[in-house]
């Protein structure tokens, strides 16, 4: 077992290796010049003659952008190696600077949300499948059908617009995840202050994920309830709760596990769509950016970076699964 | 050389905007009391984070807001900014006179004001005019949007105070070029070793530049240099602080060499919603919120509580949205079709329906308020009959009978292509397609990302696409960049427009330095664009605000990015913020 994850864990630089190159062809082939971009301000490329060329051509070398497609990809890995992911062509900051800023945020809101997620949807999809029909999960599966349908940028607006001051109820801070002058306060105020910041985020971000990932355990616990092992263990005279929580549940958990594989990659992926709304720096904005302004070194930062925890990601969830289910395994033996 | 226009998606949903400079009106919303006084600060919105604040490699407005402002002057300064009366550059800042200029139109010679301190105390010396120049020319430098408007530009010499520019050709815009394009940077700050010190500009814009270890270890160095997230500059307001993503504060510099400014503080805050800017406006988390949505400006900011507390201010500015016929197409060849086509565009119901009314029929490639606009120019009317007229008169007519005019075996079809995150594409569109089907004419849309599609307007491989013309100022300095016939192979004629007399018409434009003849010139040639429709004008850019009812004197330039912070104050008794306390 120990063996098959140590082949797993070395099997990952090769992938990643070949994720990488491809990452980078899509980015590098991809039309749009940084250079170009550069000639104007942003979304500008005033034109112009001979003499426009040869700024582009000069600007192209600044970024090694004039070398063949191969040397650059040699460079760039020849950097990587020594976790040189490289400067940001918009700022010249290096670039792991510019994602240390960021990460944070990102896998605190994220970090946050999928923790709620988790620990109400468990609970909820356990719930509703141990009562299924009854009113309460006829109930939440409305509620929860209802919660998936609605886009969170809607709302989120809204609980801008009714939430936020101005003309409604002022109740929550609607932009940044700090108050101006928070500089100033005392430790607990400042966490205090930080909390009252991310309810709306954190709340927009959480409730899809968490209608999907109820709706998964309640099938799956519905699934395993109605197993004969069940009805044995109900028969031997467990009692429900030993049943539900013991015996269903585990088995259970596969899906969500299955999930899991998404999470790490998912803490720092951050959201375009509740960054911009809610003004917090964080990776999703940073990326939307990068993409935009054709960032190459930092657009090759963020795919590997979100490669490795993907690959690592799936490694976990195959570990876990040895943990939910001891059927699973890995050895020779259990596949020969 | 290049005058700076900027071609922007319309109304892009993250609205990025560029460096324009004067628009036009401005109105006044909180009258005038008593004597101004020291004392608050205003609190301003930003939309987006400055992507760094070396005014030579910035690409960002908001960036440029912050380092010089509405007119040339905040933390950096310019040799020259606009005067507030005709709005031409003649009001001397780091110079202290316009320029004497040669009489063969080669040399200009500004001499460099005496007593000016930067923010860490050192004197202004004309070394750091020369040292921008040079920076800024540097090839490695990552300057390339300004290098563009120093193409003319031979060789820089200093004669004390005085700083002679000498061109390469003569042109009606170098004064432009040289004196309202590079804020002036401190050489002690960005070049502390003097690397650049035994180059000329001549040596760094000739082959020396690229290949030289020192110059190549200055431009390393400057392209990555701390004072590019923290300027040190000569202007009226100090960089305090910049914490990223959230806010940019700089304070009034109590030793700055001209008038001093009112507020002690200029806080730029970053809320990137344009909803939750206007929800932070009602709730006072804001002062100034400079740029409303048009549904903001009609529908959400009214009422006693939001009139009580806040002004209103619509200002126009030089940008207009046209839509981009490819000149070399079948279809478009004929400038019969082309004047078809804009009487087919209901341009003000597309500025009622989805400006609300924010803007003004499209005329011409001027703005109305530009000197050499042509007032005579009526805007061809909207009229889907005779447009029917034209097009049969050129040969398109439905030949085949399946609703959709042909000519020559070619159908009228073409694909209308837009900007992802265009708000108004996607509105456009459809009302396009619904008047050109009724003309017989298909038109299909596509949206693509914004550099894709730029790319793809420049390589002419469109039909008919949709931007605005972003103009850098009131002059038409920049028309020839964008409809010379020699600018539609790589350059920015991207709607391939060729006509001979039009070129003539903007080379001698270029080189008549009396104004009244120029004028007549430019006239003309409106009238040639006019006639010949190359692109449909829709509409000239209006943009709206609010702001404090407290600020007085709140006046609004035709500049970007209209308010002029310099001018405002608060009675004493109003005063918000406390220069100790945080707000």
């Amino acid at each position: 077992m120990r063996n098959y994850f140590v082949k797993r864990l070395l099997l990952i630089v090769p992938t990643l290796l070949g994720i990488s190159l491809v990452s980078f062809l899509i980015i590098h082939l991809t039309p749009g010049d940084p250079a170009l971009l550069k000639l104007g301000d942003t979304d500008q490329r005033s034109g112009n003659q001979l003499l426009a060329a040869q700024i582009i051509d000069e600007t192209r070398a600044l970024y090694g952008l004039d070398q063949p497609l191969h040397v650059q990809y040699l460079r760039w890995l020849k950097r990587i190696v020594t976790f040189d992911f490289g400067e940001s062509l918009r700022d010249h900051r290096p670039v792991i600077d510019k994602l240390r800023e960021r990460i944070p945020v990102s896998v605190k809101l994220s970090g946050i949300s999928l923790l709620f997620a988790y620990l109400i949807s468990i609970p909820l999809g356990i719930h509703s499948a141990t009562h299924p029909y009854s009113i309460s999960d006829r109930i939440t599966t409305i509620l929860l059908f209802g919660l998936y349908s609605l886009p969170n940028f809607w709302i989120a607006t809204m609980a801008i617009v009714y939430l936020g001051g101005g003309d409604f109820w002022n109740v929550f801070p609607v932009y940044g995840l700090a108050s101006p002058n928070a500089a100033n306060w005392s430790w607990w105020q400042r966490v205090e202050d930080e909390l009252w910041h991310l309810v709306l985020p954190i709340t927009c971000l959480t409730y899809y994920t968490l209608a999907v990932l109820s709706r998964y355990m309640r099938v799956g616990m519905i699934e395993i309830i109605r197993q004969d092992f069940i009805r044995t263990a109900r028969a031997k005279g467990l009692g429900e709760r030993i049943i539900v929580y013991r015996h269903a549940l585990r088995n259970s958990l596969i899906p969500i596990v299955t999930l899991m594989a998404d999470l790490l990659p998912a803490l720092i992926g951050g959201s375009i769509v509740v960054e911009t709304l809610f003004s917090i720096p964080g990776m999703g904005s940073l990326s939307y950016e990068a993409v935009y302004t054709r960032d190459y070194p930092l657009l090759m930062a963020i795919f590997t970076l979100s490669a490795l925890l993907t690959l690592l990601g799936i490694l976990l969830a195959d570990f876990l699964y040895t943990l939910v289910d001891p059927r699973i395994g890995y050895e020779k033996s259990a596949t020969a | 050389m290049m005058r700076r226009i900027i071609f922007l998606p319309l109304a892009f949903l993250i609205f990025v905007s560029g460096c324009t400079r004067p628009g036009t009106t401005s109105e006044t919303g909180a009258a005038d009391a008593g004597q101004p006084v020291q004392g608050d600060w205003a609190v301003v919105r930003f939309e987006s984070e400055p992507d760094n604040l070396n005014p030579l490699i910035t690409q960002l407005g908001t960036a440029r807001y912050a380092l010089t402002g509405v007119n040339n002057s905040q933390i950096y300064e310019f040799l020259m900014a606009y005067n507030p009366k005709d709005w031409d550059l003649t009001e001397p800042l780091l110079a202290t006179a316009p320029p004497a200029i040669s009489d063969n139109h080669l040399t200009y010679t500004f001499t460099i004001r005496d007593g000016v301190k930067w923010h860490d105390g050192q004197p202004l010396r004309p070394d750091d005019v020369v040292f921008t120049f040079k920076a800024a020319a540097c090839p490695l430098a990552d300057t390339a949007a300004l290098r563009s408007f120093l193409t003319d530009l031979a060789d820089i010499q200093v004669d004390g105070r005085s700083v002679r520019f000498i061109m390469v050709k003569p042109n009606v815009y170098n004064v432009d070029n040289i004196a309202n394009e590079l804020a002036i940077i401190p050489k002690h700050v960005f070049d502390a070793e003097g690397l650049l010190d035994s180059f000329s500009y001549k040596d760094i814009v000739g082959p020396k530049g690229k290949s030289d270890p020192k110059i190549k270890k200055f431009a390393d160095q400057f392209n990555a240099h701390a004072a590019n997230r923290a300027p040190v500059g000569t202007g009226p307001y100090k960089f305090e602080k910049w914490e990223s993503g959230r806010e940019l504060v700089l304070t009034r510099n109590e030793d700055y060499w001209g008038k001093k400014p009112y507020l002690d503080k200029i806080v730029y805050r970053m809320i990137t919603d344009y909803t939750a800017a206007l929800t932070a406006l009602k709730a006072g988390d804001l002062d100034v919120m400079p740029r409303l949505l048009p549904i903001q400006y009609t529908e959400q900011t009214g009422g006693a509580t939001f009139d009580q507390q806040f002004a209103k201010v619509k200002y126009s500015i030089p940008q207009e949205a046209a839509i981009l016929w490819n000149n070399e197409r079948p279809f478009f060849k004929d400038k019969r079709v082309r004047q078809a086509m804009t009487m087919l565009v209901d341009r003000q119901k597309i500025i009622d329906g989805i400006r609300l009314g924010l803007g003004k029929i499209g005329i011409s490639f001027l703005d109305p308020n530009t000197k050499d606009f042509n007032p005579n120019i009526k805007p061809l009317p909207y009229d889907p009959k005779r447009a029917a007229d034209l097009l049969d008169e050129a040969g398109w007519k439905d030949h085949d009978g399946d609703g959709i005019r042909d000519k020559d075996g070619v159908k009228f079809k073409f694909e209308f292509v837009g900007s992802s995150g265009s708000q108004i594409f996607k509105q456009l569109s459809p009302v396009l397609t619904e008047e050109f089907r009724k003309a017989g004419i298909e038109m299909t849309e596509r949206v693509i990302e914004f550099s894709v599609m730029l790319q793809s307007l420049k390589d002419h491989r469109f039909d008919a696409s949709t931007l605005n013309f972003s103009h850098g100022d009131l002059s038409p300095a920049d028309a020839f960049q964008v409809w010379h016939s020699s600018a539609a192979a790589g350059g920015s004629n991207f709607s391939n427009f060729k006509n001979p007399e039009a070129d003539r018409l903007l080379e001698q434009a270029r080189l008549e330095f009396d104004a009244e003849k120029r004028k007549q010139l430019y006239w003309r040639w409106q009238e040639i664009v006019n006639d010949e429709q190359p692109v449909t004008f829709v509409y000239y850019v209006e943009e709206s605000g609010a702001y404090s009812k407290r600020f007085r004197n709140g006046q609004w330039l035709p500049l970007r990015p209209g308010y002029d912070l310099n001018s405002w104050w608060v009675p004493k008794g109003l005063q918000k913020y406390k220069s100790s306390a945080n707000p």
